[in-house]
Parts: structure tokens; sequence; C-alpha cells
């Protein structure tokens, strides 16, 4: 067999709607491809604990505190079962786990925007695991039907953990929503701060052709704009329940799509390329715990782990 | 020797399915497509020695110390009715309205 057989072959398969498994033959632009987005989400997921384990200790009571650390484990495990299936798509392009870390700790890799900026409240705290969560979920749920078999897979667990998060959020909010009007002020500053980041989360709405491998192999199906505008259509009426105000310049329904403002990619470029307002103190909690944690990793490898 | 035989289809985790004896793991794999693959609809059999299988059971492990319901769907049900109450649904059908 030829690689241009089976590159017709593999493309039959995803015609057909075939998942495709670790150890199958796939051509290297479909590796390359899938390899980014799973290494990106897992990075995101990993740097995701940050901003909301700077508020464990400072969780209003017992119960919040629990929550919140049970949050930012899931997280954590989410990282985990992620760079797992990266890990076995790397392999034959030699890119191990401790790379892909190495990567991330020395600022080469990217993650998700929002989790390059502050949690100044606990109003924040509640805003992130209601809509950062709830933006994610629909990034996430999307990508269930990819492809790649064991990412996919992998998904519809985390799909469900991050459901029970979007819960958590929202028992915040509305918790916050029913006080007095300094919880609603604080409330509502939150959204604001947060909403130009979540406009941001979903990426460029003309960035097709730039994926274009992840679209053409299936790994994706639908793109950022209707993602986001899913997103927007979910959450707008729960931000109008709940009482806030939209954020300005609010959306507006135009007869077929949510019209925002223009929520300034620049910016969006810029933190995603680490220049974000906290990027730098959680990298460099990251490498710190990274560092730290050395001998806990080649003690439990039993040394298989290269210092 | 026992092997407990996984079955894979198309698309799909593997899922365990039962086990053969064997004398060999090839000699497993035979019984195993004879056993559980003989309907077609599997992509991958996998025969794992039973004695290479590291188990553990829940009652080894402590249980929650306190309730951790807060990990759970179910530990929120009181959200729902705080959506009921502030009107979440007449907020769709208004924003459906308003298109
Ligand atoms: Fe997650
Ligand atoms: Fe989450």
């Amino acid at each position: 067999m030829t690689d241009a057989d089976r590159q017709a072959e593999f493309e039959a398969r995803i015609a057909r709607g075939e998942k495709i498994e670790a150890g199958d033959w796939m051509p290297l632009d479909y590796r390359q491809a899938a390899l980014k987005l799973i290494q990106m989400h897992a990075q995101s997921e990993l740097m995701g604990c940050l901003p909301e384990r700077e508020w464990i200790a400072r969780a209003p009571g017992l119960r919040r505190k629990l929550a919140l650390t049970a949050k930012v484990q899931d997280e954590c495990g989410h990282a985990q079962l992620i760079l797992r299936v990266a890990e076995d798509l790397g392999a034959p392009l030699h890119r191990t786990r401790e790379a892909m870390m190495e990567d991330l700790i020395a600022g080469r890799a990217k993650y998700h925007n929002v989790f390059h900026y502050p949690v100044p409240a606990w109003a924040d705290v509640g805003v992130i695991a209601w809509l950062v969560d709830g933006a994610a979920v629909i990034t996430q749920g999307a990508l269930i039907d990819c492809s790649y078999g064991p990412y996919g897979r992998i998904l519809e667990r985390i799909c469900a953990e991050e459901a029970v998060h979007i819960r958590h959020g929202e028992d915040i909010i509305l918790s916050l929503a029913s006080g007095d009007a300094s919880h609603r002020r604080e409330l509502q500053d939150a959204l604001n701060r947060w909403w130009r980041p979540l406009l941001h989360f979903f990426g460029p709405p003309d960035e097709f052709s730039h994926a274009a491998p992840l679209y053409r192999y299936a790994m994706r199906k639908q793109t950022n704009e209707e993602l986001r505008q899913k997103f927007l259509g979910r959450a707008i009426p729960q931000i109008r329940a709940v009482g806030l105000e939209l954020p300005d310049p609010a959306p507006h329904w135009d007869g077929q799509r949510w019209v925002y403002g223009d929520p300034g990619w620049d910016e969006w470029r810029a933190v995603i390329n680490g220049k974000g307002p906290k990027s730098a103190d959680r990298l460099g909690l990251r490498r710190l715990t990274w560092e730290e944690g050395r001998w806990i990793r080649e003690a439990v490898s039993g040394g298989a782990i290269a210092a | 020797m026992i092997y407990e035989i996984f079955v894979k289809a198309a698309g799909k985790a593997a899922e365990h399915s039962g086990s053969v004896t064997a004398a060999t793991a090839d000699a497993a794999l035979v019984f195993a497509h004879e056993q559980f693959g003989r309907r077609g609809a599997w992509e991958e059999i996998w025969a794992v020695p039973r004695a290479s299988l590291a188990v553990m059971t829940s009652s080894d492990t402590p249980g929650p110390a306190f309730d951790r319901s807060y990990r759970l769907m179910a530990g929120y049900k009181h959200i729902i009715q705080k959506w009921r109450e502030i009107d979440l649904a007449g907020e769709r059908q208004r924003e459906g309205l308003r298109r």
C-alpha cells in the first residue's frame, strides 16, 4: 500500500464517520492538528486549576471550600486524562508528556485565554464556574463526536463532570443574586469583567481556514462563531433571569444571530501569547510546582522519568 | 490459565465481556472469538491473564467521611428549583418571542 492509498483509505474512513483509534495509521497533518488541539485542551485544564485554587481558603463556609476543592481536583484529573490521550497520539512524533510540560512552563504552549485573568472577588469564582465552564462544555460537547475515538470517549466523562461544575457555579451566583445590593453589585462587576474574555474564549470568527485540517478530518464540525452563538443563546436568558444587566454593549438578536460589540481581538491574541494580566504569575507557579514536584514524579515512576 | 476478555466495538471503549480458560494467549483469543465475537460487530478482542489484573474493591477503601453531594448532580437539585423561582423558562420564552 502506498502512502497515497493509505491517505485515500483514511479519508474514506473519515467520510464514513468512522472513529480513528490510537494505533491506526493516520496522515501526519491529522496527527499534528489533533495533537495540537488536544494538548491545548489538556494544558488549559491544568492551568484552569490555578485561578480557582486561589479562592479555596477564602471560599465562604466549609461546604463551598470543599466544593471548590473538588472542582479543582476534577480539572486536574481532566488534564491527566487528556494528557494520556495526547501522549499516545504524540508518541510517533516523540512528543512525550515531559516535552509537553516543558513547553508549557517555558511559555511555548498555548492555553485558554480565560486562565490568564485575575480572580479579584468571590463572585468571579461563581461566574467562572457558571459561564467559563458553561462555555467550555459547549466546545467540549461539540468535540465528543470528533473523529479521534480516544479523545471523544474521554470527553463524555469530562462533560459529565463539567455539568456538575456549572451547577456549583449557579449555586454561587444565585446565592449572590438573592443577597443584598452589595452582593448583586459584586456579581454584576464580575460578569462585566468576564464578558469580554468569554466572547474571546471561542476564538475569532474567521479562523475556519486557519484550522482547516481539523474540519477536513472531522475533528471539528462547528466553527468558532457557531459555538459562540450557541453560548450566547444559552447564557443571555440566564443572565436576564438572574436580574443582571448584559455588559455594555449589550448583544442583540438581529433576526438570525446574536450581534455583539467587537471584543477586541488584539487583546485576545496578546493574552493567549502569554501577555495576559496573570500569565507570568500563573506560569511561574506552574514552573515552581513542576520543579518542586520532580522528586515525586521520580519516586512514583520508579526512576523511569529522566531528571 | 484464565483470561479476562474485553471486546471493543468500532468507535467505542472496550468492555469486559467475560472470561475463558486457555493454555496460551493465542488460544484464549480463539476461544474468545468463538464466544464473544461470532456475531460480528467487533473491532478488537483483548485477552488479559486474570493473574495480570491489579484489582481493588470499594470495601478496601475508606468511604466518604462526610457528605460529598457537592460532587454530584443530585447535590444541586435546589438549583433547578431556584431557576424555576426566578422563571428562567419564562425568560427563555420571552427571548424566543423577541426573535
Ligand atoms: Fe475541566
Ligand atoms: Fe470544569
